[in-house]
């Protein structure tokens, strides 16, 4: 897949020529200052939308009522951050004492092509560089601390709602970082269960950014790990951490994908493109085929694996081609897991986990199981597997032949 | 008038028809801004507490003004289906919207035009300004919600012709109506970083109305709605001062 990077401090964007071209008449006649100044800001972070009101609470005196938060008894760890589809380094069932986690993410703006074959791309707006943005794994108890980092070069604000948090918009209005900010936000995993996170600016920006890729996941473990509805311990060799992401591509009077030269001059067209809630794609991990051919996932047979699948928009239903679910959890752990599923489901603005135990070797298609988004809009993804054929589950009996009609 | 042939042609097979209104229409077929359509036939000068003379558009600039620059081509958004043409404030436009207007009417006058500063826009409208209503929380834990507004606007949503809400003793109209108006100050976050940022990418602007907002630059239309804010502006749109007060 290739990638762009931002191109940083791009001069060349719409709002500067247009400026520019606005200064140069008005400093010659006026010798006045430039057309936008940057005002010291005096607003508050979560108040960006209403100054007059801010000026009303900033009239605040009396101390918050609020008691501060007993940290005492848990520990600090870091846990590194890593690109879709892999998980980062956790353990299953927790040892110790409950952990503060410690996790940056990185609001980067890049283009990104979504299909090679026709050359369809986007400005995504993401977390770490990465659609979805990476798999967060914490355990019920837990307390995540975020470091939510605005490179200078975005054009944008950011912020993030994490549906497994608990409060203030999800920590939406506590985190709106503008370029060359970063906020810290701490907040405790009460819940155990696959949960979506995603930007969430305010208004048409809200699903803007969230089809622009700015989603990802949060999964909150229990303590003493995953379980059946026996309670039997149930733990995975491995992750598949599958982001689905739809995308409302703009095209141009000719039906062409419009390529576009910086973040955020797509807005209007994608909304326009928004409004039909018709996606032109709807890819596994970013792009057609980022986790097909030579990016498929490798297995064994006997191997176990957890499937997280996040949808922060639109309902999904994948199906393992090949395969099944064995153990579906599609909305909490506290859930007794489904069993024996052909097809499950994910709930828009949700992530779900399905486990698997590989019985056969060969290809198997995890897929979005509107099989039009599956084939024509790039819901697909491939599992190569390892490992002897079992006749016992299926053999063919006799290769395609002729028969006497 | 640069490009007023067509305009005289016909001007003279109608004979007596009053010009005034033949001009009016005609303005919206030439290139350049017609001076009837021009900021300065509506702006009064105002004389700022600093003793800063400025010369303000005394209404935002209407729909027939925008349609003006968009069928010169200077203007990228088209507002099709705004049947009270003339009558109404131009909405629905994002900052860079407003600065394709700006250079076009600049790029033809001798005045240059540019959007108020928000300080500048908030001494206007001090006088018209509805009282402050009381933030909802107090509790310094919760800012992040006191901007709320559980009351609505009192200038309404739906939007009403020029001229309809509150005029200054100065002659400035509407500033208390429901069309947000850019300014052209940068808001670029609470950490003090905003002088840091380019103006050129400057991510929001403050927008002047009933409450002051930040708005994203590209924003057309502030969707009520949504969950990250309180109190989103109803309209956007924009009104032009020069320091050729």
């Amino acid at each position: 897949m290739t990638k762009f990077i931002n191109p940083g401090l791009m001069k060349t964007n719409r709002r500067n020529v247009l400026r520019g071209s606005v200064l140069a008449g008005a400093a010659a006649l006026t010798g006045a200052g430039a057309m936008a100044r940057t005002r010291a800001p005096k607003l508050d972070i979560a108040n960006a939308i209403s100054a007059k009101l801010y000026k009303a609470a900033a009239k605040q005196t009396a101390d918050s009522t609020a008691k501060p938060a007993d940290l005492s008894g848990y520990t600090r760890v870091k846990q590194e951050m890593v690109a879709p589809p892999y998980a980062p380094v956790h353990e299953q069932v927790a040892t110790g004492g409950p952990k503060i986690v410690e996790v940056t993410l990185e609001t980067s703006e890049r283009l990104m092509v979504v299909d090679e074959d026709t050359g369809a791309s986007i400005w995504a707006l993401t977390y770490n560089g990465s659609v979805p943005g990476p798999l967060i794994i914490v355990h019920e108890g837990d307390m995540v601390e975020l470091t939510l980092r605005n490179p200078v070069d975005s054009m944008m604000e950011h912020n993030i709602d994490f549906h497994a948090s608990t409060g203030a918009l999800g920590g939406g209005g506590l985190t709106h970082v503008f370029p060359g900010e970063e906020t810290v936000l701490r907040w405790k995993a009460t819940k155990p269960g696959c949960f979506t996170y995603h930007c969430a600016p305010g208004g048409a920006m809200i699903p803007y950014h969230v089809t622009h890729g700015m989603n990802g996941a949060v999964m909150v473990l229990p303590r003493d790990g995953l379980k059946d509805r026996d309670g039997n311990p149930l733990a995975y060799d491995k992750i598949a951490y599958i982001g689905e992401q739809d995308y409302y591509l703009p095209k141009d009077a000719d039906g062409e994908y419009i390529a576009y030269d910086v973040a955020g001059d797509d807005y209007s067209d994608s909304i326009d493109a928004m409004r039909t809630l018709t996606p032109t794609h709807c890819v596994f991990n970013g792009a057609v085929g980022a986790i097909t051919g030579e990016n498929a996932l490798k297995f064994n047979v006997g191997e176990t694996v957890l499937m997280v699948h996040n949808q922060a928009n639109r309902d999904s239903r994948p199906h393992l081609i090949g395969g099944h679910g064995n153990f579906v959890w599609e909305t909490s752990f506290s859930e007794a897991p489904l069993t024996g599923l052909e097809t499950w489901f994910v709930r828009g603005g949700t992530a779900m986990a399905a486990m698997y135990t590989f019985e056969q070797p060969g290809v198997y298609a995890y897929v979005n199981h509107n099989l039009i988004e599956a084939a024509l809009l790039g819901a697909t993804a491939h599992f190569v597997v390892e490992g002897e054929w079992d006749n016992s589950l299926m053999e063919q009996v006799s290769a395609p032949r002729e028969f006497a009609a | 008038m640069t490009n007023a042939m067509p305009t005289k042609s016909f001007l003279i097979l109608l004979g007596g028809v009053a010009l005034a209104a033949v001009a009016i229409g005609a303005a919206q077929m030439v290139r350049s801004p017609d001076r009837a359509l021009s900021p300065d036939i509506q702006a009064v000068t105002v004389v700022l507490r600093n003793g800063q003379r400025l010369r303000v558009q005394t209404r935002e600039v209407t729909v027939a003004q925008w349609q003006a620059c968009y069928a010169a081509g200077q203007c990228t958004l088209e507002l099709k289906g705004q049947i009270r043409v003339g009558d109404y404030p131009a909405t629905g436009l994002s900052y860079p919207d407003t600065m394709e207007y700006v250079r076009w009417i600049n790029a033809n006058s001798a005045t240059a035009w540019r959007l108020p500063t928000a300080a500048e826009w908030a001494e206007l409208a001090e006088e018209v300004m509805p009282r402050k209503p009381d933030p909802i929380f107090t509790d310094p834990s919760l800012t992040w919600a006191s901007t709320y507004l559980t009351q609505a606007d009192t200038a309404g949503r739906a939007l009403r012709p020029s001229g309809a809400f509150n005029t200054t003793s100065s002659g400035v109209d509407d500033l208390d109506g429901n069309v947000w108006e850019w300014t052209q100050d940068c808001y670029a976050g609470a950490s003090g970083q905003g002088d840091k940022i380019d103006p050129a990418r400057c991510p929001a602007y403050i927008t002047g109305g009933e409450h002051e907002a930040v708005m994203s630059y590209l924003v057309r239309d502030p969707a009520r709605g949504g969950c990250a804010v309180g109190a989103p502006p109803a309209h956007l749109g924009m009104r032009l001062v020069s320091d050729k007060g």
